[in-house]
């Protein structure tokens, strides 16, 4: 072992910067790839960690075509226990938001979502505890279970359990009975805080239109999805049909968009299949693992490409050596054991570094991004199993090539020294190459690409005004009318101030969850069509700056407009309408204007038709546009305010952006992850170019050493040495480019809105390439030629 | 042509300046034919270095041609001694990668010449040397001598005023040196100024013009 480790590192110290590159960049590749394998690997397995999770599925419903929901009638759990034979047990969750406090004078926390569990939760989704114990039969009431984080938000390093919280604006106590234990793996069950479920009133046990319980069953050993479809398919007709008291036939009925349906499917199928309404999780991106996973393997792919090129490029300094213990009688196989074995002790080096390496570019990516890509990796567990067996595998690849090479020359030819004769660089090494340039041209073209299309979502005019609007959820209470007339008092000060410049009542601004649907027939029309619908006051249009492109406004002192109507012109070429101004719909009401098409969805959707209701009683939200773009100020003035009106009630605000930009997150995601792993894969293919080049130069020192005595001027020598690497860039774009072109547009298909690619693009990623090289090519050169090489032609 | 006056090289060792020439005052004339002798170490190389602008003095100045090279850039040197010397070296210097015709070609490329008189003058060149069957091959494929003849033929290609040679018959076994030295003093003959650096008394004898130096002196005794 000595022998091998010694002169091993002896070449380390020899070589110090080629060591440095070619160990660096396997070590960044291993720790980036390793990384994404481990995200990969996450995402893959979301959901997979609960006990017997291939038996867990949950219920989804619809009627009225406003599904399909996630959530399903409360009283499906009973039922299934008591009458599904293919279900063990049964779970149903409602997730609600309040705000909670430590005690009862403090500032409360917002933005908790609390699943009420009942009696099986623990059974269907097994848990641990952090501290405490699970109450595995359920909650009772007054107790609660918070997760890790929210404990540690909530009491810092101190005991959570035994402590009180108050919940809601009514500060109901709840004990905290137990802290859940933080796993690694992903969920799409991922309660902040557990509280028992009240009990259900009559109407929650009762109505088959009563919908938002998070349904999932946990099926028997022997049980199946179909079984379960069959008995939900019974129930539709023994029970549902009845209750629905259609005077249809069940055959008419259960096909009707009137009727409800039931949506099952597997627990580990939601987080990336799923496509219900109200999926509490935003939901896993399949595309974004597969690009993620690529990108993994062309990392390691360019580390591996880096070692073959330096250790064959310094073939002539190694070849000696190896000739020489070829003439001492060496056999072959012990000399290419001896090389692998070299490989095999580099990528552990390398490995040992990328233990490190990986928090970096964890926190690097945290840093740049403002978002976590995992967890933190926790230290010592079978995933570092897979770093050690990764690396030895990348050893054994990187060494394999060049132990084999190396060991293929005559003994006679390499000890004499001359080997490097003729004009044939290595094949080999010029693909190799090639295929690095290929490489990191098409991974910065494509994330060039969904950069690009990520600035268009951005900045494309959505039809409404998206910036500067702050939407104040929940200001009515319906049977409370001191609490009304507060809210009036609140309103009244806010369109007081210089900084606003419109407020609007409404039911629903565009932010993509909102969810209202309303029929609608002219009178030539067959059928009724579901369209969305936002009842408004008549300040919407202003506060929301949406573009009347024809009719008028709706005016409050026009007794007649209570029964008017704004279409959108996707909803005029929906309705058919030529001349939609004045027209009738369902017998009564008018058409009064049009407004330009506006997004309320998101840019990977078609913008779909709706319709505005003049309503201006009854509506919960208060959307206020302020002028100037310093919300802060106003945002404290608006708190003040409300703790003097109204104290107690924590009024929820947001920016309507930011609701639009929650749409466009998971895209976002993949843009940051996307760019981040290029730059490290364009590192990585750099320093694997400055090894190159080194090698290039020193090998050639005699050369141009030579041609500058020749009268050679810097710029033939720096003609001389970077034209080989400029010509290989030039083919390697000519192959990724096209190649990526195609890929991305496969992306860029899944948007209704997209930009298109253009030739400018292209000519960014060559030049940002070709730069790079020739920087990287000519800094090099230009050093090299600054120690004068003349001089070592008199050396020799 | 060449006017050397008072030129010193030395270079810092331990903080010590260790001389390699010394206070050198050298005046040679156009079409002479001068031999460097002197033991190792004594500076030979370093005065033809000098000479050929391939490195600095310390101190001194250096007339080529009536033009003081001391004060001259980078650049403008490079322009005067790509057109007015030629360098033949010991271990010939010949690039592996390029074939005997394109090895002599390169002066050429970098003198900005065009292609087709390029081409001529190479012919011209390979004709002159008999090398005409060995322009397609590579360095490695020849003997010591013809490679030195290579490296000859490529000094030459500039048509140079001065030509500088660094033991140019050092690798060589003595007919082919013979060989080389003869070729020299013909080209002395048609005009062509030779300074050589040599071992060999007989090399120097083909000079008309020798020499001594001793530990980066002129020795004037000998």
């Amino acid at each position: 072992m000595n022998t091998l480790i010694k002169p091993a590192l002896r070449q380390l110290k020899r070589y110090p910067v080629f060591s440095l590159i070619n160990l660096g960049g396997l070590a960044i590749g291993i720790a980036a790839s390793f990384i994404l394998l481990v995200y990969t690997q996450r995402e893959l397995s979301t959901d997979h960690h609960f006990r017997d999770a291939d038996r867990i599925a949950r219920i989804g419903t619809d009627f009225f075509q406003l599904g399909p929901f996630a959530f399903s009638q409360p009283m499906l759990r009973p039922l299934a226990i008591a009458s599904c034979k293919d279900v063990e047990d049964a779970t149903g969750f409602d997730t609600k938001s309040d705000p909670v406090r430590t005690n009862r004078q403090d500032r409360a926390f917002t933005g908790i979502i609390s699943y009420l569990i009942d009696s099986s939760f623990f059974h269907v989704f097994s848990h641990e505890a952090a501290a405490g114990a699970l109450p595995q039969n359920g909650l009772a009431p007054g107790q609660a279970i918070l997760s890790a984080s929210q404990a540690q938000k909530f009491f810092g390093g101190k005991q959570a359990v035994g402590q009180t919280i108050y919940v809601g604006k009514d500060l109901t106590p709840y004990t905290v009975v137990a802290v859940l234990k933080e796993t690694f793996a992903k969920s799409t069950i991922d309660p902040q805080l557990l509280l028992p479920q009240p009990r259900r009133t009559a109407e929650e046990t009762s109505s088959w239109w009563n919908v938002k319980t998070y349904n999932y069953v946990k099926l028997k050993p022997q049980g199946s999805l179909a079984g379960l479809n069959a008995w939900l398919e019974r129930l539709r007709q023994k029970v549902v049909y009845p209750a629905s008291g259609s005077t249809d036939t069940y055959a008419q009925w259960k096909t009707k968009g009137t009727s409800v349906f039931f949506y099952t499917e597997h627990l580990t199928d939601i987080y990336f299949h799923s496509n219900l309404k109200f999926d509490d999780n935003p939901g896993g991106n399949l595309t974004q693992v597969q690009l993620l996973s690529a990108i993994s393997i062309l990392l390691i792919l360019l580390a591996i490409i880096n070692y073959i090129n330096l250790v064959t490029a310094r073939s002539s300094i190694r070849a000696k050596e190896i000739g020489l213990k070829k003439t001492f009688g060496a056999p072959r196989r012990t000399l290419i054991a001896q090389l692998l074995k070299e490989s095999l002790l580099f990528s552990t080096l390398a490995m040992l570094l990328s233990c490190g390496l990986i928090q970096v570019i964890l926190f690097l990516y945290q840093y740049s991004t403002g978002a976590a890509l995992t967890g933190p990796i926790p230290f010592l567990s079978a995933n570092y199993l897979w770093l050690i067996l990764f690396s030895v595998a990348i050893g054994l690849l990187a060494g394999i090539y060049p132990a084999i090479y190396l060991t293929g020359f005559r003994a006679g030819l390499t000890v004499r020294s001359t080997a490097g004769s003729g004009r044939n660089t290595p094949r080999l090494r010029n693909s190799l190459v090639t295929l690095q340039f290929a490489i990191a041209i098409g991974l910065l073209f494509v994330s060039l690409v969904v950069y690009s299309q990520l600035q268009y979502m951005k900045n494309k005019d959505k039809g409404f005004r998206s910036d500067g609007v702050i939407l104040l959820q929940d200001v009515q209470a319906l049977n409370n009318l001191d609490i009304t007339r507060k809210f009036q008092t609140l309103r009244h000060l806010i369109d007081q101030q210089s900084q606003v410049t419109s407020t609007s009542l409404c039911a629903g601004a565009p932010t993509g969850s909102t969810l209202m649907r309303g029929s609608y027939r002219t009178a030539a029309m067959q059928k009724e069509v579901l369209l969305q619908t936002f009842p408004v006051d008549e300040r919407y249009i202003t506060t929301l700056g949406l573009h009347l492109t024809d009719g008028r406004n709706f005016d409050k002192n026009l007794l007649s407009d209570t029964n008017s109507l704004i279409l959108n012109e996707s909803a005029v070429a929906a309705m058919g309408l030529f001349k939609p101004i004045g027209a009738l719909l369902n017998g009564s009401e008018r058409v009064i204007g049009v407004v330009k098409d506006f997004n309320y969805t998101s840019l990977r959707d078609k913008i779909g038709p709706a319709v505005l209701r003049f309503s201006p009683q009854g509506n919960s939200i208060l959307a206020i546009h302020i002028a100037g773009g310093h919300p802060a100020a106003f945002l404290d003035w608006l708190q003040q305010t409300e703790q003097n009106i109204l104290p107690g009630e924590n009024l929820e605000t947001s920016f309507i952006d930011d609701n639009f930009g929650r749409l466009a997150a998971k895209e976002k995601l993949l843009g940051q992850a996307i760019s981040f792993f290029t730059v490290l894969a364009i590192l990585l293919a750099t320093l694997g170019l400055i090894g190159l080049t080194l090698f290039t130069i020193e090998r050639r020192t005699k050369e141009i050493g030579i041609r500058k005595v020749l009268g050679a001027g810097n710029g033939n020598i720096l003609r001389l040495i970077s034209g080989n690497f400029i010509r290989l860039a030039l083919i390697a774009s000519a192959i990724a480019l096209p190649l990526s072109w195609w890929l991305i547009h496969r992306w860029l298909d899944n948007f209704a809105y997209r930009v298109t690619i253009n030739a400018g693009l292209l000519l960014l990623t060559e030049g940002l390439i070709l730069s790079i090289a020739f920087i990287v090519i000519g800094a090099l050169t230009l050093r090299a030629l600054a120690a004068n090489p003349v001089k070592n032609l008199r050396t020799e | 042509m060449i006017d050397l006056k008072r030129i010193s090289k030395w270079v810092n060792v331990g903080g010590k300046p260790n001389f390699i020439l010394k206070d050198i005052n050298l005046d040679i004339k156009e079409g002479e034919f001068v031999s460097i002798m002197g033991p190792s170490g004594s500076g030979k190389s370093s005065l033809l270095n000098i000479i050929g602008m391939l490195d600095d003095s310390s101190e001194g100045e250096y007339f080529f041609l009536g033009q003081g090279v001391h004060g001259l850039k980078e650049k403008q040197r490079s322009q005067l001694y790509k057109q007015y010397i030629g360098f033949v070296f010991q271990a010939y210097h010949l690039i592996d990668e390029l074939t005997v015709y394109e090895n002599i070609e390169t002066p050429l490329i970098y003198q900005n010449i065009k292609g087709s008189e390029r081409q001529a003058m190479v012919a011209d060149i390979l004709d002159r040397f008999q090398i005409v069957g060995k322009k397609d091959l590579f360095p490695t494929q020849l003997s010591g001598g013809q490679q030195q003849l290579v490296g000859i033929a490529r000094a030459l290609i500039g048509k140079p005023k001065l030509l500088l040679a660094d033991e140019p018959t050092g690798n060589l076994n003595s007919r082919q040196g013979e060989e080389i030295m003869d070729l020299f003093k013909q080209l002395n003959n048609e005009g062509v100024t030779i300074i050589q650096v040599t071992h060999s008394e007989k090399n120097a004898a083909y000079g008309s013009r020798i020499i001594n130096l001793l530990d980066g002196r002129i020795d004037n005794f000998n």
